[in-house]
């Protein structure tokens, strides 16, 4: 039925109208999509952490059929270099893989009878059949050309190597079967197995550059100091290996122990043996091998089994030994034929025929592994860690494309126990920059949430039971009139930037009770006593005068009393402490100290800026919060119940007691909850006030490391998209969760009893 | 009525034993308002300095002398270790300023050493432009001319306070050069290489052109060290600057070829380069003419000794305020106080935040939340209108809403390292990558992909945005029914009931909500240290250009108070500057949630009667 024009609405106010219902929905659902991307975001920066390693095909190579001992690589893998027991030969990717061959300089018509080459350091050590031993320099350099593309300055990979002059290692000659060499700054060492009448020796040269007549210092070198290591070692000599700083020596042997060498006070000796396949059917040690920064060894047999051992103090007075710290890595079938460590983390490549894996150290964990449809025989991995080059049986060269661009991360780095290099047992430790390129990063997330949680029970330990009275008395007894003053008086509280309460605690607080700890145990005592007797006291008074305080004036007759009690236990500290936390010191006299009392009596640690401080701290963050939505479920509870308590004739106090309270506990805890939600989030209070050390103490008296502080000093020094940076959003998604959880707990609770009343 | 002992309410112990929640509570914000209220307010007022004499015995001295002046900032009792033995000892803690000579700020001195406290009247404290503050006893003024007026003559007070007025108008000149003119051609020069970079790029990586153009940009750069022969064009000209000549042939030689070689790109290149030499050629003028200003500056000296001893000079260009603490009748400690609380709110801050003033960081803050304020507001507003008004009340928007209430309880430094990684490193990096390509290859630092004002406040707003929509759903939601069905009784559309009926009804609860949010956002110092907050910022936050400063880095009062109170070098001495902070940011926090308190509880009250 059509309306006549004047009652029909305007076509504007149609649009307009339906164009709102449009805008508004989809803005807001925009501005709820977008708070809601955080949590989304985040999780999308966490993700890439437990990726596996990416290795794609890039190229083979046929090479030159000649007898491959090892193969070289510049950091551009540009120059593959095949290492044979005469000559080098270069392949140049960049030129159609041409091949140039350089030759070893030989010695008298000898033969090189024993080789190595450490990619590290790009190193060549040779020895020949007269106990003699050569050291030859490997460089690869680029040199720009003058030529762009695409603007970009064009520049060609050169190879040179520089040979030294062949060196007595025996002075009574003999066949080198096995030789090693490492080179630091200020050492250079050569270690070598010499076999003369069927008898083998173990000998080492340290080296230095030669000096000539005139006293001018040359290129070439001159040996320093010989070395005779025969004597400690029982059986025959399998394998040798030397550190990267030059400093120690491995040796295996036959029956499957290893005699460690290590520098002390200047002079190489021997440090300790062990057997590391001792309980196994094959005890005869396969491979032994270092990984990067030469902290720790790997080792396998050819049952498959892999071992870690690193360097550590067992106890204090003991010396640095080789242990074993790494157990858990999986086996490779037939052991580990083909090694080769990186020189960016403790990322190894082990093979054995067409296996191939790669592990990483600390965490013992596979990053990648594949089933070749070759068998590998040599393997090396270039210093930008981003190829892995395989030589086959069949004299060909495969590359790959390497991307593992968080090899230290894994789900057991975060929240297990890891043994570190250098640690006496395995520890949750967090140290994110390790001073070194070759120290082990320790990410363990466990620290910062334990520092987390220690931090919210020390806040929840004073503010629970401060907001919670508070709030009882608040919503029960205090007369309206007041409430309307107190109860913005206690949000002003909340209202506090926490950076100025965490400047407070630390500069003033902390300083202040550093020395006054049994002054606050007398307070923290006598205070709540003395409100005890108070009331009981106060009550059995006469009433002309208990009724000069009623209609819940209570808190204003008792804050004098608080403040005078507060104050006498305050002065009476000392004598406690002089009568409870004495110590004896070095000078046999009997001082009064809590602090020096927790440390050597109790053996804990005892900081400035501790636990107890924090936790003080934070509770002028945390009261206003629990005290706001607990006295509002105080007060939400209905009239009703309130009044037929009373007016059956309990008193004000039972009817908080049995009405009240059993009727608003839940919001209570919801309360609690939230309180505890912001809590954990704090980040200024802490920074200022909690030390930062991430120890896993539950002392009251020394600091902690939590997760908001973590996120507060790291953050904005980590390099975008590294492992670090995204280790530290994993720990903000952990704390985002935690919160959102907790609170959503709380939200639930609240919902409930709130439709509960609403019937009521 | 009968009375009877029996009558005792049950329980009625316990009640105190709750009031003691509420009194320590109470205590607690009572204490900690009025020590900072105290501490702030005395960080204005003007002290005596003493001048204190210690026994010959005493361990106490200053480069061996025995006189020592300086505030008395603490009077303390300390158990401490002489000869074996614990002694309590009564000890004073004096602020002797001086650090340039002293190496020390703070020393102290045990009360029974001391032979004699007086309150010298020559005594000066002194603050200084490029140093910390100084106690001084003036000796003589030495002006320019050599002339040397004596500080006991009697026309010493008004020829050194005509000299500082003199310096005081030269320092102006300074600033008005330097923030003016100086700052403008800096500037614009920075932007025309910025232009040049698309051409000097084409003429880099070329292989037909990259010789000559570096032997052109070498030629260009050693004529502007001489003079700025590349602006003399004539041969005439360049006749003047005979040291330039082999310089203009490689300039002339690497010019006929490019211009060849490199067609409209080193023409377009080179009419830019002129551009620059002759803004180069101003600057220059008027660098110069600062030197000459700040040699003026520097002319007059006024020499000095310390209370120990010291003999030293400062120029007078470098004094910035001076006072007699020991002359001040109450009446003069009245104005100083004043005139201190007004330096301190608009004067920059010097000497590494620790002296001068937090006028940048008010700025900073004030920006801040004014932009995160007019970020969140309309989308709260938007989002609550949406949960309440349009959207099915069911079980999923219940979730939604327990959702965000529950990001209002999400870590700030979490939001933080969100605005880091999504603000900052992606949209900020794209926005770079897109627009200010050229400005960053041109080897300037980013713009956008750096931490700033924008990032800053978005970030905040994202923090906010569950305030703003918590407290506009509740104000929705107590706009009564019956106005609703009033308004769309008569007829309203549904957007004409909000428009008109809703929306003025439920206005403060939105202003409520959006000051709680300022609130929170103002006293917000963890996100900031992720996103944008700089320790110190030479330009305010604001800027008249494009994109008017919002990728800058700004100061923040809560940030300040962190930094200067934690990180820098004589955090003790700058104390009471962080106390004087920390009251501005509360006195700033509190009045805005006290206003949104009051308009909450007014709100509340009249609906309490509307309902009906």
């Amino acid at each position: 039925m059509d309306q006549p024009e004047k009652y029909q609405i305007s076509k504007w106010t149609l649009f307009v109208d339906s164009f709102m219902s449009k805008f508004i929905t989809v803005g807001g659902l925009s501005v709820i999509a977008a708070v809601m991307l955080i949590l989304i975001f985040i999780g999308k920066e966490v993700v890439p952490l437990l990726d596996e390693a990416n290795v794609t095909h890039d190229e083979t190579i046929e090479l030159p059929k000649v007898d491959i001992e090892d193969i070289a690589i510049d950091e551009w893998s540009l120059l593959p270099s095949l290492i044979t027991k005469s000559s080098i030969y270069v392949i140049n990717r960049e030129k159609e893989n041409a091949v140039t061959k350089h030759k070893f300089k030989l010695d008298n018509n000898s033969l090189i009878t024993a080789i190595q080459y450490d990619v590290e350091k790009q190193l060549v050590v040779l020895g020949n059949d007269q106990g003699k031993v050569s050291l030859v320099d490997l460089k690869y350099y680029q040199e720009p050309l003058d030529e762009y593309v695409n603007g970009v300055q064009q520049s060609n990979t050169l190879f040179s190597m520089k040979q030294n002059a062949y060196l007595e290692l025996s002075e009574e000659g003999g066949k080198i079967v096995k030789i090693a060499a490492n080179q630091s700054d200020t050492k250079k060492i050569v270690a070598a197995v010499i076999e003369k009448d069927g008898k083998q020796k173990l000998l080492a040269v340290t080296l230095k550059q030669s000096v000539d007549l005139f006293g001018n210092v040359s290129d070439d070198l001159a040996i320093d100091e010989r070395l005779d290591f025969t004597e400690n070692i029982k059986g025959k000599i399998d394998k040798l290996i030397i550190s990267s700083q030059a400093d120690s020596l491995l040796v295996s042997t036959e029956d499957g122990t290893i005699y460690s060498f290590r520098t002390k006070s200047g002079k190489i000796g021997f440090n300790n043996s062990f057997q590391p396949f001792k309980e196994e059917a094959d005890k005869k040690v396969m491979s032994m091998n270092y990984v990067f920064g030469s902290s720790s060894i790997i080792l396998s047999n050819s049952s498959g089994r892999i071992l870690g051992y690193s360097l550590y103090k067992p106890s204090e007075d003991m010396p640095i030994l080789f242990g074993l710290t790494k157990t858990d890595f999986e086996n490779l079938e037939g052991g580990a034929e083909v090694f080769c460590h990186t020189q960016r983390n403790k990322t190894f490549l082990v093979a054995n025929g067409p296996n191939v894996r790669l592990m990483y150290n600390t965490s013992q964990s596979i990053n990648w592994s594949a089933k070749k449809y070759y068998n590998i025989k040599h393997a090396v991995i270039p210093q930008k860690y981003d190829k892995i080059l395989l030589v086959d049986d069949q004299h060909k060269l495969n590359i790959y494309n390497l991307s593992d661009p968080h090899p230290e991360a894994s789900l057991k780095t975060y929240f297990t126990k890891v043994w570190y290099e250098g640690q006496a047992e395995p520890r949750y430790l967090w140290s994110s920059t390790g001073g070194t390129e070759e120290a082990e990063k320790k990410l363990s997330m466990m620290p910062l949430i334990f520092g987390t949680l220690k931090a919210t029970f020390y806040a929840l330990l004073f503010a629970m039971p401060v907001a919670i009275l508070a709030a009882i008395y608040t919503s029960q007894f205090l007369p309206p009139s007041w409430k309307v003053v107190i109860k913005p008086l206690m949000e002003v509280m909340a209202s506090l930037p926490s950076v100025i309460i965490g400047f407070l605690a630390a500069m003033i607080f902390a300083p202040a009770v550093e020395n006054q700890v049994p002054s606050i145990m007398m307070v923290v005592l006598l205070v709540p006593l003395s409100a005890l007797l108070m009331g009981a006291t106060w009550n059995n008074l006469p009433p002309s005068i208990r009724y000069k305080c009623t209609g819940g004036m209570e808190f204003i007759f008792f804050a004098p009393v608080m403040l005078l009690v507060g104050y006498v236990a305050w002065q009476i500290g000392p004598s406690v402490e002089s009568v409870f936390f004495t110590v004896i010191d070095s000078q046999g006299r009997e001082i009064a100290s809590f602090p020096r009392w927790w440390s050597e009596v109790v053996g804990l640690e005892y900081t400035q800026k501790n636990a107890m401080v924090v936790g003080f701290a934070m509770g002028f963050a945390v009261i206003p919060i629990i005290f706001t939505i607990a006295e509002d479920s105080l007060s939400n509870v209905p009239k009703s119940l309130t009044s037929a308590s009373l007016a059956l004739g309990a008193s004000r106090w039972q009817t908080t007691w049995r009405v009240v309270l059993p009727t608003a506990s839940a919001g209570i805890f919801s309360a609690c909850m939230i309180g505890l939600g912001r809590a954990v989030g704090e980040t200024m209070i802490v920074l200022c006030a909690a030390g930062g050390t991430g120890l896993m103490e539950m002392n009251m008296f020394n600091g902690m490391r939590t997760l908001s502080l973590n996120l507060a000093t790291e953050l904005p020094e980590a390099a975008k998209q590294q492992t670090l940076y995204r280790t530290l959003f994993l720990g903000a998604l952990i704390l985002f969760a935690l919160t959102f959880v907790i609170n959503t707990v709380a939200e639930i609770i609240r919902q409930h009893i709130r439709n509960k009343y609403k019937t009521v | 009525m009968v009375k009877s002992t029996n009558n005792k309410p049950k329980g009625d112990a316990w009640v105190w034993v709750t009031s003691l929640g509420l009194s320590t509570g109470l205590i607690m914000v009572t204490c900690i308002l009025l020590y900072i209220l105290v501490q702030g307010v005395s960080a204005f007022w003007p002290k005596n300095v003493a001048q204190v004499t210690v026994k010959d015995s005493s361990p106490t001295s200053i480069n061996g002398s025995k006189t020592i002046a300086g505030v008395i900032v603490k009077d303390q009792i300390k158990t401490k270790e002489i000869d074996n033995e614990f002694v309590d000892v009564n000890e004073l803690q004096l602020f002797v300023a001086n650090r340039d000579l002293f190496n020390l700020s703070f020393i102290y001195v045990d009360k029974k050493d001391i032979v004699e406290t007086t309150y010298p009247k020559n005594l000066m404290m002194v603050e200084r432009l490029t140093d910390s503050k100084a106690i001084i006893i003036p000796k003589e003024l030495i002006k320019a001319d050599g002339t040397k007026i004596l500080f006991s003559d009697a026309s010493f007070q008004s020829e050194f306070d005509s000299l500082l007025k003199e310096t005081a108008k030269l320092h102006a000149e300074v600033a008005d050069l330097e923030g003016g003119p100086i700052y403008d051609v800096v500037k614009a020069n920075k932007y025309l290489v910025v232009d040049q970079y698309p051409y000097s790029e084409k003429l880099e990586y070329n292989n037909d052109t990259f010789r000559d153009f570096e032997k052109y940009r070498e030629a260009v750069d050693a004529l502007n060290r001489v003079s700025l022969g590349f602006l003399a064009k004539t041969e005439e000209e360049q006749k003047k600057f005979p040291q330039s000549e082999p310089f203009l042939k490689d300039l002339k030689d690497a010019k006929e070829k490019l211009l060849k070689t490199g067609g409209e790109a080193f023409v377009e290149y080179e009419k830019i380069q002129y551009i620059i030499a002759e803004g180069k050629l101003q600057e220059n003028h008027l660098v110069a003419k600062v030197a000459e200003l700040q040699k003026k500056i520097n002319q007059h000296k006024l020499t000095y000794t310390t209370a120990s001893g010291y003999e030293s000079e400062v120029t007078i260009g470098n004094i910035l305020h001076y006072l007699y603490p020991n002359r001040l009748s109450t009446g003069d400690k009245f104005s100083t106080f004043f005139s201190n609380v007004w330096y301190f709110l608009t004067e920059k801050p010097r000497h590494a935040n620790t002296e001068g003033g937090v006028f940048p960081a008010i700025v900073g803050t004030l920006m801040m939340t004014i932009l995160m304020c007019i970020f969140v507001t309309p989308f709260g507003v938007i989002a609550a209108i949406f949960l309440h008004e349009y959207a099915k009340q069911g079980p999923i928007v219940r979730v939604v809403r327990i959702a965000i209430n529950n990001l209002a309880g999400v870590p700030s430094i979490v939001y933080g390292a969100f605005g880091l990684a999504f603000f900052i490193y992606y949209v900020g990096a794209s926005l770079d990558e897109i627009f200010f390509s050229d400005w960053i290859k041109s080897g300037n630092s980013a713009r956008f992909g750096a931490g700033g004002m924008l990032w800053a406040s978005l970030t905040l707003a994202l923090l906010t945005v569950p305030v703003v929509i918590v407290a506009t759903e509740e104000a929705l939601a107590a706009v009564p029914r019956g106005i609703r069905e009033g308004a769309l009784g008569c007829g309203a559309s549904k957007w004409q009931m909000i428009r008109t009926v809703v929306l003025p009804a439920c206005a403060p609860g939105i202003i409520t909500g959006m000051i709680l949010a300022m609130a929170r956002g103002a006293g917000e110092v963890a996100p900031l240290m992720l996103v944008g907050v700089a320790d110190s910022a030479t330009e305010l936050a604001l800027d008249t250009n494009f994109p008017f400063g919002l990728d800058k880095k700004f100061m923040h009062l809560g940030y300040n108070i962190y930094h200067v109170g934690f990180r820098s070098v004589d955090s003790e001495a700058a104390r009471p500057l962080v106390f004087a902070t920390t009251l501005l940011l509360i006195t700033i926090v509190a009045l805005l949630n006290l206003s949104g308190i009051i308009i909450r509880q007014r709100l509340k009250k009249k609906y309490a009667t509307g309902a009906f």
